[in-house]
């Protein structure tokens, strides 16, 4: 086998349905152009379709953690803020809940073992020393992910770390290696503790995949 | 990178050529029983794998969401004797600052079906001849 493809997706609707589209999608999923398109944690203050020339922040709790409201996407080429309405959890102040069908990634072809999902601090996948990656303890990261390729997270979930490459901090997308083309599934949230400082970041979500 | 990355030879002597980093071709080698398994590796160097009970090799690589491009990361070839995995990780991309350079190698055993990344079990396996 060739290297599979990777495709990005996630759900723009309130639709909680899965993407028989493949790589293109459908009406409800949406492939991310991935030179231009960014996924953003941002304040209740933001609405579905409004410009991206402004946005709420959140505001760092003073007590315990607090999960950031809503998640959006960067839609580069319309200027504007399209929701992810099915993401995070219902925990912490989270407007998500028990969702499944929030973000995937359509793998076309076969691999040698489970895809995993990882949180590094760039590209070049060497590093999760920044405070939302949990400043070099995984354990810390504020961005939580929950498997749902075969299944709901269950109400009010709260999700694995996700920071760097160890297997405790990193998400298997599935139950075994990928025999024919599928898409994978999860949902993601980004909880802050009231010791964070004010931070913006910009860390990056990965799948690793293996071929042969 | 560089092409035949792998060369399987069977007991009946011949021998099977692999493909590179893009196409390695493992699932077409000959299912015949594997007398050893030769990596080359980026210095040009090899290692040899024999007397394995199965064999398996696998190419790792990430794509983020960020740039879209699918990076080859690792090369990984797998030996498997009473059902204890020998995994040679060969890095095959560094950027500076990472702990791995490339061409070095980090071998570990796992027990059967804990192997793969994220240890689970993986596909491919292949079977060999102990002497």
């Amino acid at each position: 086998m060739s290297a599979p493809q990777i495709t990005f997706l996630w759900n723009s609707s309130q639709n909680n349905l899965p993407n028989d589209g493949g790589a293109n999608g459908n009406s409800n999923w949406k492939p991310f152009d991935p030179l231009n398109d960014s996924l953003a944690f941002l304040g209740s203050g933001t609405n579905d379709q409004d410009s991206n020339a402004t946005k709420d922040t959140f505001v760092i709790p003073e007590s315990g953690n607090k999960e950031i409201p809503r998640q959006f996407v960067n839609d580069y080429n319309e200027s504007k803020w399209d929701r992810v309405w099915l993401a995070g959890s219902d925990a912490d102040e989270g407007e998500g809940g028990n969702y499944r069908y929030a973000y995937g990634a359509y793998i076309d072809g076969t691999t040698s073992s489970v895809p995993v999902l990882q949180s590094w601090d760039s590209t070049a996948h060497n590093s999760f020393s920044s405070e939302v990656l949990g400043s070099g303890t995984p354990a810390n990261s504020m961005i939580r992910g929950v498997v749902t390729t075969n299944s709901a997270p269950g109400a009010s979930w709260a999700g694995t770390p996700l920071a760097g490459d160890g297997g405790g901090n990193t998400l298997e997308l599935d139950t075994g290696p990928v025999v024919d083309s599928k898409m994978v599934y999860w949902n993601m949230r980004l909880l802050v503790p009231n010791t964070a400082n004010p931070f913006t970041s910009s860390p990056i979500l990965s799948i690793y995949i293996t071929y042969s | 990178m560089y092409d035949q990355i792998y060369t399987v030879k069977f007991s009946d002597k011949t021998k099977f050529i692999g493909g590179d980093v893009n196409a390695p071709k493992w699932g077409k080698c000959p299912e015949k029983d594997i007398s050893s398994l030769e990596i080359l590796l980026p210095c040009e160097d090899k290692i040899i794998l024999s007397e394995y009970e199965k064999y398996n090799f696998f190419i790792g690589a990430i794509k983020s969401l960020k740039d879209g491009k699918l990076s080859v990361q690792h090369l990984f070839a797998l030996g498997c004797n009473d059902n204890i995995v020998t995994s040679y990780r060969i890095t095959l991309s560094s950027e500076s600052g990472n702990k791995y350079r490339v061409g070095d190698m980090t071998v570990r055993n796992f027990p059967l079906g804990k192997e793969g990344i994220g240890r689970s079990s993986t596909n491919g396996w292949k079977k060999g001849i102990k002497k």
